[in-house]
Parts: C-alpha cells; sequence; structure tokens
C-alpha cells in the first residue's frame, strides 16, 4: 500500500470506520511500519487529551434554574403576544374609524346633484349648469368631456 | 446513538404537561452539553449561559420533537448552531498562533518539572488548556465534527445525521481536523516521547 494513502485511513481505521479488506490489510501494515504505530499513536493521544480536557461542571439547581428561566421566557413571550394582538386590535380600530370619518366628510362636502328642473329654472349655480345655460341649451362635445373630467 | 426508552417517556410526559419530566431530561444531558459547549468555545465562562439557552431552545422547541433523530443528537444539533452563532458573533478564533502558545505553555511546564515539587495536578489542568487551545484553532465545522466524535464516540452515521451533511464529508473533515491538530501538538507529542 502506498505511504500516503496510509496515512489517510489512519483515521478512519481508529474509528472502526474501515471496511474490512483495507482494516486487515492496514493492521498488517502497522505489525511492520513503526511510523505509521507512532501516527496512529498519536491520534489516539488526542482523542484521550481532548476526553480528559472536558471536566466542566454545572451547579447542583442547574436543571431547575433552567426550567425557572424557561417558564419566565415563555410568560414573557405569552404576555408579548397579548400585547401585540392589543396593539394590532387599536390599529385596526383606529384605521376603521379614520376610514368612516373620511367617507363621512366626502359625503357632507359633496355638492347636491342638478336637477333638470332646477336646469329648467335657470336657478343652478354650479359653474357647469351655469355654462349650460349661457349657450342655451346647447352642449358641444368640449362641455360633456368637460362635465366628466370635473364631475 | 443515545436514544433510551427514557427519552422518549421523558418527552411525552413534558408533553402532557408535566415539567418536573423537563428537568429530567436536562439532568441526563447537561454535562455532555456544557463540556461540548466549553471544548467549542475554548472558555468556561459562558458555559453555564449559553448551556441554559441550549435547554431553553429546547424547552421551547420540545412540542414539535418528533424522534425521527435521536434526542441527544437533537440536543446537539442545538449547542452547536448556538456555538457557531457564538463564533460567528464574537469572531472567538485568536489570533495568536497556537505554535508560539503551546511552546510557550511547554516551557512553563519543563520550568514547573525543574521545581520538582510543583503540583501534578496544575500542570495536567496546563496540558487540557493545550488542547483546549489547539481545538480553537480549528475551524467550526471541524472542530464540531471532531468533538462529535472524540468526545462525544458517535459514529461517522451519527455525526452525518446530526449536523445534515454526509458521511464522506464526515470522514474527510475527521481526517483533515487530526491532521491540523497532530501539527499544532507536535511540541506537545515531542514532549511526551
Amino acid at each position: 500500500m502506498n505511504h500516503k494513502r496510509i496515512e489517510r485511513l489512519l483515521s478512519p481505521y481508529l474509528d472502526g470506520e474501515l471496511p474490512e479488506p483495507h482494516q486487515r490489510e492496514l493492521s498488517e501494515h502497522l505489525r511492520s511500519c513503526e511510523s505509521c504505530r507512532l501516527r496512529l499513536e498519536e491520534l489516539r493521544s488526542i482523542k484521550h487529551q481532548i476526553r480528559s480536557a472536558a471536566d466542566v461542571s454545572l451547579p447542583q439547581n442547574f436543571a431547575y434554574s433552567v426550567l425557572r428561566a424557561a417558564r419566565r421566557e415563555k410568560e414573557n413571550t405569552l404576555a408579548w403576544l397579548g400585547a401585540e394582538r392589543f396593539a394590532r386590535n387599536v390599529v385596526f380600530g383606529l384605521s376603521v374609524l379614520v376610514i368612516c370619518l373620511v367617507g363621512l366628510g366626502t359625503f357632507l362636502k359633496s355638492e347636491p346633484p342638478v336637477r333638470v328642473d332646477r336646469y329648467l329654472a335657470g336657478e343652478a349655480t354650479d359653474s357647469l349648469t351655469q355654462r349650460v345655460l349661457e349657450n342655451q341649451g346647447d352642449i358641444s362635445k368640449d362641455d360633456v368631456v368637460f362635465a366628466a373630467l370635473t364631475k | 446513538m443515545k436514544q433510551t426508552a427514557d427519552d422518549f417517556e421523558l418527552v411525552e410526559a413534558f408533553r402532557a404537561g408535566d415539567e418536573k419530566a423537563f428537568e429530567d431530561l436536562v439532568r441526563r444531558y447537561q454535562h455532555q452539553v456544557a463540556n461540548i459547549i466549553y471544548l467549542t468555545l475554548g472558555s468556561r465562562e459562558e458555559v453555564e449561559d449559553l448551556s441554559q439557552e441550549v435547554f431553553i431552545r429546547v424547552y421551547k422547541s420540545l412540542a414539535r420533537f418528533e424522534f425521527d433523530a435521536s434526542l441527544y443528537s437533537w440536543i446537539y444539533r442545538i449547542a452547536v448552531n448556538l456555538c457557531i452563532d457564538e463564533i460567528r458573533r464574537r469572531k472567538i478564533r485568536k489570533v495568536i498562533p497556537l505554535e508560539f502558545f503551546t511552546e510557550r505553555k511547554l516551557e512553563e511546564q519543563k520550568r514547573s518539572k525543574d521545581k520538582v515539587t510543583a503540583a501534578d495536578a496544575l500542570l495536567a489542568k496546563e496540558k487540557q488548556q493545550v488542547i483546549v487551545d489547539a481545538l480553537q484553532k480549528l475551524s467550526p465545522n471541524h472542530r464540531t465534527v471532531i468533538l462529535l466524535r472524540e468526545y462525544e464516540d458517535l459514529s461517522y452515521g451519527e455525526i452525518a445525521k446530526t449536523l445534515r451533511i454526509s458521511p464522506q464529508s464526515v470522514k474527510s473533515r475527521i481526517f483533515r481536523a487530526r491532521e491540523e491538530l497532530r501539527k499544532l501538538l507536535k511540541g506537545y507529542f515531542k514532549e511526551r516521547s
């Protein structure tokens, strides 16, 4: 076996992740190759060092304090969701109110339609009516367009 | 993988409203989670806070956990993601080359050996620090994979599932991580031999 290739195989070999024919082949190689044995030993040592460095422990009441913190966060989330829903309802209500007020304002401001009998009586005061009356009843195409655009 | 019938019972009990079951679940995995965080981030100060954050996330999402993976690998994924976010956030990788650090440590160890009476415990602590610092020099991807293998003893298939990568990527990342660690710890190995 090529030495470079063997070096790559040492890692899965150490983990027991090498397919059987390679596993056996490598075991045989290791019996006769000191540098590979040394390399494998270094890899084992890394594992050992990592495991022995993991010596952190948490306070005895850790689990309880986690539960308390989780509950608190849940309550805060619920409170926030409630506040958010309330705010959304308020915004919705205000929007409806504004729309209603604008609608009402528009309705109150709009001029009453000019009725035919008032045209005939010449009482209408709005500019279009005046124009029609001035032309003695003749309405041009331009007047119709003007009327459509200004309505 | 560390999937037990108890995990299932605890999750079911929690879903049924028994919060004591959640406490038991935390107790079961707190040690592994804390040490993974420590080895990944390389400092002890934030271990408790981050472990708490991991389990709060577990608490919030446990109702949606479907047992399509083992409970622990799911918890582990939460811890790994949190650590990776933390690494990115704090740009935790150190600027000082580790070779320098390792050599300095070894010199200190030699000096303390000369004194003969120097506490063995302190020496062991320093050795631990050398490996923890070496781990910090790896990229987050390599660090996570090597810790799952070396500390958690997960198989390549289990690591692949936990990190959602292919077993081939697991194999190659483990190989590269080990090669990097070997180079970084060269002085340490010489010292030992």
